[in-house]
């Protein structure tokens, strides 16, 4: 099941477990709200008859009493009513439920007074005595009235409170509604966003695949590409050269075999340059690697000078090797040292007319120190900066006289320095220059980064 | 006598122009444009020396090698990969594979010579 079915499923299920608490809730306020609201109509019905029995057994009762004797059919006849009245009024009271317990010996003391009171009036009509009775049922109608009062106030007072729980339950209910709700639509929001959120993500976790699979193709085709252009471009001057170095060993004119070595010398400068453009291409796309392994710096510069060796053959200049016979492993990349050296002796080998170009070697301070010195034209102190800069040469325009594109100083320092090395060049115009390269060793290589 | 030395090489002109050179230098040479049934040829002939080109149609320099490797009655010769592709490639072809060496055809036929002399000495 996947993880999106899963939130929604368990959002469900959180739901439901809402609801069915929510309406375990709200069932236990109704109660509740039910009970408070018949304690309510209790507490009215109460009041209403307290308030009845007030009326009924209001002082006037008294002067109802004192009624002149002559009249005393109609005096009998209203006293009756109104005892009547009142004994009425004071059994419905007593016979409503009590619901604040303090209600009950009040009430208890009321009826035991309503009843001393009625049987008095009962008394005092039958034996003529009524109006030497009149203080004494006066004081009995005090004392009911009092009662009466002590009645209402503990009524009202439960009345009250009954309507405060009623309110704060019916408040419990409105919070808890809304809250239920608000709930209810935040978990189904949540719910909502979390799978939106994660179907975006997912679809931007699929794009950024789809984008890296896309550079990891282009990069393996762009490889092959140059790996395909390098070897197609070579191939073809190699045979060139390969045919022009055998027609200037065989030929017997001289001028053949000038030409012919004039032919292998040239093919042998355009793979120089191919070989150039290709390096540089990979080191502005950033796409070269170095392998970092021990290597043995005086087998390479040894390698370098034999492969250079081909460029001064009739010419005055000469090249040599001073190498350090124990120098320590360098921390480079094989290939690409062996770039960077056949391009600096190359390169001393162009600019040196006549004279000698010399590759030293030696060990210093935990890095390897190599040395190519010429005595060839030198570089003009202005054009010192320049020189690292691809495409740049010192002599420019039509009239230069050395052929190159200007690359090979810029690869080799950018070979160089991601190697952990570094290049440097010191030079007096008119008397040569001097390039001089610090390798890192394999047994120290952080010496150079320190 | 000179060493025997097989040459495989898809490109015509820069095979005649190898084997010219090293018969020119007291090699014995075998040369064939073929990397199909190179097997049987160092089988029958044990050669000292095999000099391989990389980019070859239908069997790649290493592919070969890797099959000469897989025939066990085989007893491979060195192999020096020879080919204009770049020196990064045929480092790492050769720091993959035993017995195995390169040249570039870039340093041309005289540093082709010196390492199969270098390997002979051996």
């Amino acid at each position: 099941m996947s993880p999106r079915r899963l939130v929604l499923g368990g959002a469900v299920l959180l739901l439901a477990g809402l609801t069915a608490a929510v309406g375990l809730v709200t069932h236990e306020i109704n109660d509740r709200a039910a009970a408070a609201l018949a304690e309510q109509r209790v507490h009215v019905e109460r009041l209403s008859q307290i308030e009845r029995l007030a009326r009924a057994t209001h002082s006037d009762m008294v002067e109802r009493w004192l009624l002149p004797w002559a009249d005393r059919p109609r005096r009998e006849q209203a006293l009756e009513e109104r005892v009547s009245a009142v004994r009425q009024a004071a059994r419905d009271f007593a016979a409503l439920p009590v619901v604040d317990p303090a209600e009950a010996p009040l009430t208890a003391q009321l009826m035991v007074q309503v009843a001393l009171w009625s049987n008095r009036v009962d008394q005092a009509s039958v034996s003529a005595d009524g109006p030497s009775a009149t203080p004494e049922l006066r004081a009995h109608l005090d004392g009911m009235a009092h009662r009466i009062g002590e009645l209402i106030d503990v009524v009202s007072r439960a009345g009250s409170s009954t309507d405060r729980r009623l309110s704060v339950l019916r408040l419990q209910q409105t919070i808890l509604q809304v809250a239920f709700v608000v709930t209810t639509l935040m978990i189904l929001a949540l719910a909502l966003f979390w799978a939106r959120a994660r179907r975006v993500a997912e679809e931007r976790a699929v794009a950024a695949e789809a984008a890296r699979d896309l550079e990891q193709r282009e990069a393996r085709q762009r490889a092959t590409f140059f790996a395909g252009l390098s070897h197609e471009l070579r191939t073809p001057l190699v045979a060139i050269q390969g045919f022009a170095s055998n027609l200037a060993e065989r030929s017997a004119a001289e001028a053949a075999r000038a030409a012919a070595a004039r032919i292998a010398h040239e093919s042998q400068e355009l793979l120089s340059i191919i070989n150039n453009i290709l390096e540089a291409a990979k080191l502005d796309a950033g796409k070269v690697e170095v392998h970092l392994e021990p290597v043995d710096v005086a087998e390479v510069l040894h390698h370098c000078v034999q492969r250079c060796q081909g460029l001064v053959v009739g010419r005055p200049v000469e090249l040599r090797c001073e190498i350090d016979g124990k120098l320590p492993a360098a921390r480079a990349d094989l290939v690409k040292l062996g770039h960077v050296f056949t391009n600096l002796v190359a390169n001393a080998v162009k600019f040196t007319p006549s004279g000698s170009v010399t590759v030293r070697a030696h060990a210093t301070g935990g890095a390897i120190l190599i040395e190519v010195a010429d005595t060839g034209v030198g570089i003009p102190p202005e054009a010192l900066d320049r020189i690292w800069k691809p495409f740049v040469q010192v002599s420019t325009g039509p009239a230069r006289q050395h052929n190159g594109t200007g690359l090979g100083l810029s690869i080799s320092r950018g070979l160089l320095e991601l190697m952990g090395g570094r290049i440097d060049v010191r030079s007096t115009e008119g008397e040569g220059s001097v390039f001089t390269v610090m390798l890192p060793t394999e047994a120290r290589p952080e010496q150079l980064a320190s | 006598m000179g060493p025997s030395v097989l040459l495989v090489d898809d490109n015509i002109d820069i095979l005649s122009q190898a084997e010219a050179y090293l018969v020119n230098r007291g090699c014995r040479v075998l040369a064939t444009a073929s990397p199909i049934g190179v097997g049987a040829m160092v089988l029958r002939h044990r050669p000292d020396v095999a000099v391989v080109d990389v980019m070859m149609p239908g069997l790649d320099g290493g592919t070969l090698v890797d099959v000469l490797d897989a025939q066990q009655a085989l007893e491979r010769p060195h192999v020096i990969f020879y080919s204009a592709i770049d020196e990064e490639q045929l480092h790492q072809l050769t720091r993959s594979r035993v017995r195995t060496s390169y040249v570039s055809k870039v340093d041309g036929l005289p540093a082709l010579f010196a390492a199969i002399s270098r390997q002979v000495a051996r």
